[in-house]
């Protein structure tokens, strides 16, 4: 048994569950155990300067450019990966269309990992409705094309997210009820769409920040949020989420984050098979 | 009072349970249709409304304590909306183009303008005082109000030509003439895109394709309309705005970014709700320990920041307190007491916290 780390990660869950917070403390940790990283997002807002601050690589992907370089790659011609791709009636398609854009941007990270066998890429999570529609395009494709080279591409993408060393999807949970059940349904989902590698993890935890000899020092509204919590945790079985991160009294982002990254060490970790 | 009350921010702020809550207020005095295009459907638990329900609006009826509030609830549903436009429009309920099918499931992508064509039904429908739209979780505020402008683009004159020479090329109208072709060919190089798209996707998809623009374009005044929805509900002033954010998730930026877009057609400004404040149960409390201090500080500063903010962003916001329980019974209750006070409040019969 050889300690390794997968290919691609992606945080997600459901809104307000501070997914890029995560995704970043995610790639520190993979830093931190030697790997080479790459910090990839394709909309929403830019993370480039706290990569920078963090020393994390960062690309943010541009839809035309990745499909540009895909279509010329495939028909043997830059040439025609422009004139395709700058299409007006194409862009309209792909604009009015967003699971087709999410292909071409998964299709753009595949190609990245393909380029360099020791990179891990961990992808900044679109908020979750979203993250399931670009997860679900990849089945949805399949069916649209149903033959010829977008076919065979979705298909290795397929194979390549299923595969032992492909995709981990972490999904994050705050303590309540309702992002629980959300939590627990979103997984349900993905299994069923053939994602079997996901880990879930509770943010945000307030037991973990107020430790036990403290708790009669805090006002009832605390206390009681914690005792809900401590109940979610018993109804839902502690199995479910072997980490827990603390919410924590930081004022700055990057501080959050690199008390974050240590949490994510079981979290990535990943065994070959033999 | 206006027709439709929308309410916007990104997940996790609270905002599907503040709108059925404020559907839930007005609903005591009208006739009142609450709409969520919420793909995680949120308001099924909290309404208890079964998933198999979703795509018309049903009776639900609500009742704390010894009242009794009836109102609409409608569970979006793409394919639904899709399927009734096909039955008024084209006589068959019948989805049968692949690309179609799959693009109208519940993440597909075409969700969003087909929730716009629903709220539009629904608008003119007459049955319903006030409608609550509670919009979908997005990054922007304003995805749900860019579905229509990605519609106009793609119905844009420009490709006029190119839906004529698709229609021609499965021969159910009269063939366009070989010098137009070329013409075609030249300006928006569909025939040319068709060739390397049918060497990239293989037959059947350029069939498929071709059929599946084929009928969105026999639509096309149905969706061009439904995608004016967005700019008709500014430019008549027919919606009051809610911003949601909540003091744990400060999206006060989105919210500034989605008023700006609102404040040049609308004349009311949106008004700023901020959920699960906490300084009330906390501010009593002085803590003696390091870490304990530490802990009080960011649950007031966080929301001290926010709150400060909008004050000075915002004329209009109110401010929601955290309600802590897991029962999203006990929070529809709750909030319901707190629309009665934050409308106290206006008129001025009390005084605000």
């Amino acid at each position: 048994m050889k300690s390794l780390v997968k290919r691609l990660y992606l945080v997600t869950g459901k809104g307000g569950v501070g997914k890029t917070l995560s995704s970043l403390a995610c790639a520190r940790c993979l830093i931190q155990s030697g790997q080479k990283v790459l910090f990839v997002d394709f909309d929403g807002q830019k993370q480039e300067h706290l990569c920078q601050r963090l020393s994390i690589p960062y690309e943010r992907l541009d839809l035309f450019e990745s499909l540009e370089r895909y279509i010329g790659f495939k028909l043997h011609s830059k040439l025609l990966g422009s004139w395709i791709s700058g299409n007006k009636f194409f862009r309209s398609i792909i604009d009015v269309i967003p699971g087709m854009s999410y292909l071409i941007y998964l299709g753009h990270i595949l190609y990245l990992l393909r380029e360099d066998e020791n990179l891990t890429i961990v992808l900044d999570s679109p908020s979750s409705g979203h993250a399931l529609v670009m997860l679900e395009s990849i089945k949805n494709y399949l069916k649209i094309f149903r033959s010829g080279h977008f076919f065979n591409d979705i298909k290795e993408m397929e194979h390549f997210m299923e595969s032992d060393a492909g995709l981990r999807i972490l999904i994050s949970n705050i303590p309540t009820q309702l992002s629980l059940s959300e939590g627990r349904e979103l997984k349900d989902r993905l299994n069923v769409m053939g994602f079997h590698d996901i880990e879930m993890f509770l943010n945000f935890s307030l037991s973990k920040t107020v430790p036990q000899h403290l708790r009669d020092k805090i006002p009832p509204y605390l206390r009681e949020r914690i005792s809900l919590e401590e109940g979610l945790e018993k109804e839902y079985g502690s199995q479910e989420w072997e980490v827990k991160i603390p919410y924590w009294p930081l004022s700055g982002d990057d501080e959050k984050i690199e008390h974050t990254a240590p949490f994510f060490k079981t979290l990535i970790e990943w065994k070959e098979k033999r | 009072m206006k027709k439709l009350e929308i309410f916007c921010g990104t997940g996790g702020v609270g905002k599907s349970t503040l709108a059925a809550s404020r559907a839930l207020f007005l609903a005591r005095q009208r006739r009142v249709l609450l709409i969520t295009v919420d793909p995680s459907k949120r308001l099924k638990e909290i309404l208890s409304i079964d998933e198999d329900q979703k795509g018309s609006p049903k009776a639900v009826s609500f009742s704390p304590g010894d009242e009794d509030i009836q109102l609409h609830v409608l569970l979006m549903c793409p394919e639904a909306t899709l399927q009734r436009v096909f039955m008024e429009k084209l006589s068959s309920s019948q989805i049968t183009n692949n690309i179609l099918k799959i693009l109208a499931g519940p993440f597909g992508g075409l969700h969003e303008i087909l929730a716009l064509l629903e709220l539009q039904h629904h608008l003119g429908s007459h049955s319903y005082d006030t409608i609550v739209l509670d919009t979908p979780p997005g990054h922007h505020f304003v995805d749900f109000l860019s579905g229509g402008e990605r519609v106009h683009r793609f119905f844009n004159q420009n490709f006029q030509e190119v839906f004529q020479y698709l229609d021609a090329t499965l021969g159910t109208k009269s063939k366009a003439s070989s010098a137009g072709f070329i013409r075609l060919a030249l300006q928006s190089g569909i025939k040319k895109l068709l060739v390397y798209l049918e060497r990239m996707t293989g037959r059947f998809f350029v069939e498929d394709f071709v059929d599946a623009i084929r009928t969105i374009y026999s639509l096309k005044d149905l969706f061009l309309k439904a995608a004016g929805l967005p700019s008709q509900i500014m430019t008549e002033n027919l919606a009051d705005w809610f911003l949601v954010t909540s003091v744990e998730h400060d999206k006060l930026t989105d919210a500034r970014h989605l008023q700006q877009e609102l404040g040049a057609f609308n004349k009311t400004p949106p008004r700023l709700l901020i959920n699960r404040c906490t300084s009330q149960y906390i501010k009593g409390w002085h803590p003696h320990e390091t870490d304990l201090i530490a802990l009080k500080n960011s649950l007031i500063s966080r929301e001290k920041i926010i709150l400060g903010r909008a004050k000075e962003l915002f004329p209009n916001y109110s401010q929601f307190e955290d309600i802590n329980s897991q029962s999203p019974r006990k929070h529809l209750e709750k909030l319901l007491e707190a629309w009665e006070n934050q409308c106290a409040v206006e008129e001025g019969k009390m005084a605000p916290l």
